[in-house]
């Protein structure tokens, strides 16, 4: 277990990370997850010691840091993968596993694990994105870390290879049961593969919890828009725990919690495109509630983005995303009628 | 149709003409040398081993402070990096003998130190004396190859070593130092070229290297004798610009850089360690010459000899840059004039002391060159002008291709392109060559001792004067000025951009 307590980073007289709280659990796979510039590789360089800290704590079962006692990188047991895999190009791929173990055992156990056999005596330059990235996991790995560092690990491979990588790096990791932190700018793989993720933005924690709950109950705007498309859409409140969205005429329950917001008698609910369905519209237009006309279409490969102009909402906020299956192709300008399918309490926020 | 030049262009003949200037000095040496009667003998088996050594004590000294100061001033956190990087780096801009001259009077029995401080410092000359000066002032070209191979290195792999568990030191020994073993090397075998065509400080250390040799054979009029050393000098030479060439500086796709945070008293005790190299190299030379102005004052100097320096080095500069422009402009041109522009380069591989023994029999035979500045300009030159030609081409390697081109796209005429692009950037590169050439003449040494008209002193020849009459205190302001010369070349070196480029050529010149 790791426990990171009022951590600030400062590079020279700039804030970098600012009081920043989180523990890893002993075999949990934590997801950092923001936009470049956060500040997430400067965490992983603090708790791997690569970068110094200016306040705050870093607690582990064997040692504690912090501004004044710093332990060097080779004394804290830390694992790192690198986004550029800092394989030691001078050395074979084995030698590179085998860096500093005495018995091959782990080596051995990893190069196979990951398929490397044929590459045993390659040098690093000579290997795909996708090899290199299994023969730097399988050197941390074979190092037999207490916990490891994942920086952007997939952000230099093919997207057709990110899929099958995250996944093997997921089940490598619980294999040998050792956490992990993984940072990343991809709210995608921070979603599918972390047991929890923490969302980050100029230094700060944003949230911290399991992917579902950041995605459908984010706690801020920032949030929610980071982890994937958003409508925010005008409602009126009705009770304690209901709420009736104008422009489509339905009633919505809400997710506990936040009771300033729910005295007040207008709030923004939070629907993904995922939400919501809409149907060809055989009627006259402005006769139910509900009714839009297709503003834009993106097509995503799997499915469509449809962009739908509601009636009797304001200009500035009256766009709605709704994402359907691919096969399903309207024509832009097309009269439709908009459905939330969801059952499950929706988010609300404040209208400021 | 692909349409090709056919035509002879005219800045081939120009620079065919100075190509050939250029193999004269080794045509008049082996016609000279063929009349020597020794080819070999005993004592150029100890002109040889001398030699050699000094090559391999410079190489071992200067990597053995380079490599360390290159690691620290790339990789650590210091407060006024830049600072102490020109810190540093500037024993390169001084001519060694500046420093040869100041330790040989200041350590020793009856040296200045003892006699000031009273305390008996240790000799500083013979093959001990010239190691050590010539380390302090190579160094630099081991810190500048090894300091940009560091800077094109990924951090990861480090970050990557100590995660493993390795500590700081032994990361650096086998994940860094193996990965820019060539620029290290490439840095030495510069620092040991140095020392081969160095002339200064061998003569002064009173140690006998072919250089110091050549000029006691000029002196006792055996002029096919000092051909014959020349030679056998050349071919040293030769044989080390070939180890350079096969050199290769692997590159590697630059990464994040790698920064060490020390905390303040590691930085300041770091910044402590290396001073004394400093001192040794700067501080006490200054020193020396300060204390002599003091004691010695000003009676001896004539403002005659600074004239002559700064009119025989403008002379200089102008001449080699007017050389220098068909040669850069012949280069954008062709294959062939890449060629001629490479023979000219073998200038910078005649030590000062060859084409002065070379030129001198040219005069010889030549009566109404002998005696001549143009005989001496025309060393100069020819000495300097890959240096020259080096950075006006560097300004103008973009011009052929990409700017000319955007600037035709963004609808410009011929004439306005010339006007607006490629005059002023070539200027850039005419203006700094020209100042590179001036300021390098003005601190050569030996051409100038062995082709300077009777009578002709200039600041670097009188500084030697002095030394062999044994009146020190006189050196005071042709040093003090050499010195105040050399600074401002650094400040033009980093103020230009190619700086490592500039170095990198500086290693063949002397």
């Amino acid at each position: 277990m790791i426990q990171i307590k009022n951590l600030s980073i400062h590079y020279g007289d700039i804030p970098v990370i600012d009081n920043l709280n989180l523990t890893l659990a002993n075999d949990e796979i934590l997801m950092l997850v923001g936009p470049t510039g956060c500040g997430k590789s400067t965490i992983l360089k603090a708790l791997a010691g690569l970068t110094p800290i200016a306040e705050g704590e870093i607690v582990h079962q064997d040692w504690t840091t912090n501004p004044k006692k710093h332990i060097v990188p080779e004394q804290r047991n830390v694992g790192m993968v690198f986004q550029d895999f800092a394989l030691f190009p001078h050395l074979t791929v084995e030698q590179n596993i085998a860096f500093r173990l005495k018995d091959n055992g782990q080596s051995e156990r990893w190069i196979e694990a990951l398929g490397l056999q044929t590459f045993r005596h390659v040098k690093p330059n000579n290997l795909s994105g996708g090899q290199k990235q299994r023969v730097a996991l399988a050197r941390t790995l074979a190092h037999q870390p207490a916990f490891i560092l994942l920086d952007e690990p997939l952000s230099n491979l093919d997207a057709a290879l990110k899929d099958d990588l995250r996944w093997e790096i997921r089940s490598a990791l619980k294999d040998a049961g050792i956490p992990a932190i993984w940072v990343t700018h991809d709210q995608e793989e921070a979603l599918s593969v972390g047991d929890r993720i923490g969302v980050l933005h100029a230094g700060k924690l944003e949230q911290l919890d399991k992917p579902e709950v950041c995605y459908n109950q984010p706690v801020n705007k920032f949030v929610a828009r980071f982890l994937g498309e958003t409508n925010f859409i005008s409602a009126q409140m009705l009770t304690e725990n209901t709420c009736v969205v104008s422009a489509l005429g339905v009633e919505q329950t809400i997710e506990q919690g936040n009771e300033q917001l729910r005295s007040m008698e207008s709030v923004y609910l939070l629907l993904r495109p995922e939400d919501l369905a809409m149907q060809v519209n055989e009627l006259l237009e402005g006769e139910r509630k509900g009714h839009g006309t297709i503003f834009s279409m993106r097509y995503e490969g799997s499915s469509r983005l449809y962009q739908i102009q509601i009636a009797g909402e304001p200009q500035s906020n009256n766009l709605v995303k709704v994402r359907t299956l691919h096969d399903i192709n309207l024509k832009v300008g097309q009269s439709v009628n908009l459905q939330i399918t969801s059952s499950r309490a929706k988010t609300i926020f404040s209208k400021e | 149709m692909i349409h090709r030049i056919t035509r002879w262009p005219l800045s081939y003949s120009f620079s065919l003409v100075i190509a050939f200037l250029a193999f004269v000095p080794v045509i008049i040496l082996i016609t000279l040398a063929s009349d020597s009667a020794q080819m070999f003998d005993a004592r150029n088996l100890d002109i040889l081993s001398n030699t050699l050594l000094l090559m391999f004590f410079t190489a071992l000294g200067s990597v053995a402070i380079g490599v360390p100061l290159a690691l620290i001033l790339t990789y650590v956190h210091l407060p006024w990096q830049r600072f102490w990087l020109i810190l540093f780096a500037s024993p390169l801009a001084l001519p060694s003998y500046l420093g040869a001259f100041t330790f040989y009077a200041a350590f020793g029995g009856g040296g200045e130190i003892a006699s000031l401080l009273g305390v008996t410092t240790p000799e500083v000359k013979g093959l001990f004396g010239s190691s050590l000066t010539m380390v302090l002032y190579t160094y630099p070209f081991v810190l500048l190859s090894t300091r940009s191979a560091l800077n094109s290195l990924d951090a990861s792999q480090v970050y990557a070593a100590r995660t493993l568990g390795m500590s700081l030191l032994p990361s650096i020994w086998f994940v860094v130092l193996p990965r820019i073993r060539n620029a290290i090397a490439g840095g030495a075998l510069l620092a040991s070229m140095y020392a081969l065509s160095d002339f200064g400080t061998p003569a002064i250390m009173g140690l006998t290297t072919f250089t110091s040799e050549i000029y006691v054979e000029y002196n006792a009029f055996g002029l096919s004798q000092a051909a014959m050393l020349s030679l056998q000098l050349l071919v040293v030479v030769a044989l080390i610009l070939y180890m350079e060439s096969k050199v290769k500086v692997n590159q590697e796709r630059p990464g994040q850089h790698l920064t060490l945070w020390f905390n303040h008293w590691q930085t300041k005790l770091l910044i402590l360690g290396t001073l004394p190299v400093v001192i040794m190299a700067i501080l006490l030379p200054l020193g020396v010459f300060s204390l002599w102005l003091w004691r010695d004052g000003l009676e001896y100097f004539d403002v005659q000899y600074a004239i002559n320096s700064l009119y025989v080095s403008l002379l200089a500069a102008l001449v080699t840059v007017i050389f220098a422009l068909p040669l850069a402009y012949a280069a954008t041109k062709g294959r062939v004039g890449r060629i001629l522009e490479r023979i000219t380069f073998i200038g910078f591989g005649i030590p000062g002391i060859v084409m002065g023994t070379a030129l001198v029999y040219a005069g010889l035979q030549l009566p109404f060159l002998y005696q001549t500045l143009a005989l001496l300009i025309l060393a100069y030159v020819l000495r300097f002008l890959p240096l020259a030609v080096g950075t006006i081409r560097s300004s103008t390697e973009n011009l052929e291709g990409s700017l000319a081109n955007a600037a035709r796209v963004l609808g410009a005429s011929p004439k306005e392109v010339y006007q607006r692009i490629t005059l002023p950037l070539t200027m850039r590169g005419v203006v700094a060559g020209a100042a590179l050439v001036f300021l390098e003449v003005m601190r050569e040494l030996p051409a100038t001792l062995l082709l300077g008209p009777i009578e002709f002193e200039t600041l670097s020849t009188y500084l030697w004067r002095v030394y062999e009459a044994g009146y020190f205190g006189r050196a005071a302001i042709p040093g003090l000025l050499l010195f105040f010369f050399s600074a401002l070349g650094l400040a033009i070196m980093f103020s230009t951009e190619r700086w490592g480029n500039i170095v990198s050529n500086e290693g063949a010149s002397r």
